[in-house]
């Protein structure tokens, strides 16, 4: 089934679960950062695979996709401002150090 | 109904890689054990100093950050300069409001002296 | 590009400018506070006026992918309120800690504007990239105070689940865009009759729903999906709080009843189930745990998770055919805003002194130290447990009548709701206990709060009261509001 939408549809899947398994079962924010972006990208790759074999979806795909990577972008510079921030006032970047607040 | 199938492949298929390569990782990852030396990056070269995970100075992060925001948001300037001709004044006054916005941001930023060296 | 469409965009384009005005005068004079939050509240005022000039109008712009109708104007007027209110609260607790209010001023009206962009998207894309900029700068307020370890610890959980859940969205929404051909939400509606007439649902394109579902689902903090909320909640700076407790939330059902109500309509028969199960959960569990709490702040946390579940049973009530069910969620979102705002302000000015915990201990005597924050304290506390007359009572009135009317398990249900609301009048009637019946602290210095603060704390003071005894005003405009096709 090589060269059809689904392999490619499965191999986008495929890449979504790594990315939200590294979410679950990192502990570092960094790297849970990194498994998000992952999972976003997984999603450009499902619309690419769309775009490129729906013919009506191709002009779309192209813009859905750019768009996607430009929120992707903000998302991480966001994410990245907060993980310096906190890796100064707590000197980890392990998330289950972060527990001020749980009783 | 093949659809049903193929949910269900693309379910089975990627838990299964998942475990996949969890498994490969923790055999890949057992196989120094007991040999110190091995682990080395050079095994007779010169001892290397500090850790693997070194840290940079952190004041070039709001430079990476700023540059992460607006290196992308030029994605948007491909899209606009492909059909420049066809859009005519409106695509023009667009863009320019696109940019202008993109640069306030960067005025903010130097004005509040993130840009200064330190 | 349509000119005309611009006009349609007019309330967003001057959210807009506000924020930049606010920058370009902070560029201007660094660090002046007046002239900021001055710049910031008249651009709020035009935004408002310019909302109410388009108000009674129907029209699509940008080839359907934006509508502004009756539901767009409702909700980008309480946004507006909602950002005017908070930056009134916001310097009494920013300034003390030398924290700006420029920038946050501007972060704040970048998020309403995404949260207006929400309210009149007709377009999945849109519909994603509003959210994201609705969310975004919360993220950053929740981390404002950037030396606080509870602050950032805050917002590096809040960012963390609400991108995994943006993520998630997300991917529901490409295969659901790739297997209907559109992101026109009047598109995807038509779709899913279809398939539906025919009686079956394609499997990638049900996985994309459900993804969808769960995604909103995270962003209104619904449980099973809310662990983010207790912690975000309790570690952000408290204007900040009280912002994400009404801001996000009522964006996030902007989303579901953009989504569910005008692209999910068709299948409404098939989603009721899930709404009802996530509306028992969400309002018996945010209930259950306030109980156990000891800080006024994340007891109002678990609360606002709790009234995540009323609201929804105002969405199952539609979706078991009861279309006042929208109009129910619509006061419900208003009547919230003002009471819980009103909360939040009250510990913000207890917390004006820095190292003023949010413990409940913190308000022993509150009712002699101060009395009109101590009666303000009790008014909202009241209206939040659904006391009549005030607004707060007539908010659960209508979602439960609504769900009543609808029948069926929609009936248990408004039981459910009505047990709930008698559980929640325990932990909210604590607060008032120890604010009338214990001594204050020794050495607990007098309350001032500054002058915009008041005048924000009597406006949302004065909306519990007057949308508690005369709801016909604001059930009016909700009315009028939710006439959705769908």
């Amino acid at each position: 089934m090589s060269n059809s939408l689904d392999s490619y549809l499965v191999l986008s899947g495929l890449l979504f679960a790594i990315g939200t398994f590294g979410f679950l079962a990192r502990r570092n924010a960094i790297s849970m950062l990194m498994s998000i972006e992952l999972m976003l990208n997984a999603v450009n790759l499902t619309i690419i695979a769309f775009g490129a074999f729906v013919k009506p979806l191709h002009v779309h795909a192209s813009v859905i996709a750019l768009i996607v990577i430009a929120v992707a972008a903000a998302e991480a510079t966001v994410g990245l401002a907060i993980v310096i921030a906190i890796y100064r006032n707590k000197k980890t970047p392990l998330v289950d150090e972060y527990d001020s607040m749980s009783q | 109904m093949t659809g049903i199938w193929y949910v269900l492949g693309l379910a089975a298929a990627g838990v299964g890689f998942v475990f996949l390569v969890i498994g490969l990782a923790w055999v890949l990852s057992h196989r120094n054990r007991g040999d110190g030396d091995k682990g080395l990056p050079y095994e007779s070269g010169i001892d290397t100093v500090g850790d693997t995970w070194g840290r940079f100075g952190v004041s070039f992060y709001i430079y990476a950050l700023l540059f992460v925001a607006f290196d992308v948001e030029v994605v948007f300037l491909f899209l606009w300069a492909i059909v420049f001709r066809s859009l005519l004044l409106g695509g023009l006054v667009s863009m320019g409001t696109f940019v202008l916005v993109l640069m306030l941001g960067l005025a903010y930023a130097w004005r509040k002296g993130v840009l200064t060296w330190r | 590009m349509n000119w005309s469409d611009l006009g349609s965009l007019a309330p967003i384009i001057w959210a807009v400018l506000t924020a930049a005005a606010v920058l370009l005068v902070d560029i201007a004079a660094p660090g002046r506070r007046a002239p900021a939050i001055a710049t910031a509240l008249m651009g709020l005022a035009v935004t408002a006026a310019v909302v109410l000039s388009l108000a009674g109008h129907t029209e699509t712009a940008f080839g359907g992918a934006y509508v502004v109708d009756g539901l767009t104007a409702f909700l980008d007027l309480l946004f507006v309120a909602i950002a005017a209110l908070t930056i009134m609260f916001a310097d009494d607790y920013l300034q003390p800690r030398g924290l700006p209010i420029a920038e946050f001023a501007a972060v704040l009206i970048f998020a309403i504007t995404g949260a207006m962009l929400v309210a009149g998207s007709a377009d999945l894309l849109l519909l994603f990239v509003a959210l994201e900029l609705m969310v975004l700068p919360g993220y950053l307020l929740a981390g404002y105070a950037r030396n606080d370890p509870y602050s950032t610890e805050g917002a590096i959980k809040y960012f963390l689940l609400g991108s995994f859940s943006s993520a998630i969205l997300l991917f529901g929404l490409a295969y659901v865009w790739g297997l209907t051909g559109s992101t026109r939400v009047d598109v995807v509606a038509a779709a899913l009759a279809q398939a539906a007439a025919k009686g079956s649902i394609a499997p990638g394109l049900a996985m994309g729903l459900a993804f969808m579902t769960a995604g909103v689902a995270f962003k209104m903090a619904a449980v099973p999906f809310h662990y983010w909320t207790p912690d975000a909640y309790q570690g952000s700076p408290t204007p900040v709080t009280a912002y994400l407790s009404v801001g996000p939330k009522i964006g996030a059902f902007a989303v579901a009843l953009r989504l569910f109500v005008a692209a999910l309509g068709p299948l409404k028969a098939d989603w009721l189930p899930i709404v009802i199960v996530l509306a028992a959960l969400t309002m018996t569990l945010g209930n259950l745990v306030a109980i156990t709490q000891d800080n006024v702040k994340r007891m109002l946390a678990y609360s606002s998770i709790a009234h995540t579940g009323y609201i929804l049973v105002g969405l199952a009530a539609y979706a078991g055919g009861q279309h006042s069910g929208i109009s129910a969620i619509l006061f419900y979102g208003a009547a919230y805003t003002f009471m819980n705002m009103g909360a939040f302000a009250v510990i913000t000015a207890l917390q004006r002194r820095p190292g003023v915990t949010s413990q409940i201990s913190t308000f022993a005597g509150l009712g002699r130290r101060s009395p009109w924050l101590g009666a303000l304290m009790a008014l909202f506390l009241l209206s939040l447990t659904g006391i009549p007359p005030l607004a707060g009572f007539w908010a659960k009135a209508y979602v439960i009548v609504a769900a009543i009317q609808a029948g069926g398990w929609l009936t248990a249900l408004a039981v459910l709701a009505m047990l709930n609301a008698a559980a929640a009048a325990f932990y909210y009637l604590r607060v008032v206990v120890y604010m009338y019946m214990r001594d204050p602290a020794e050495d607990a210095p007098p309350l001032s709060p500054g002058l915009l603060f008041r005048v924000g704390l009597a406006v949302t003071g004065i909306a519990t009261l007057v949308f508690g005894l005369f709801p016909a005003i604001l059930n009016a405009a909700s009315s009028a509001a939710g006439v959705l096709k769908g």
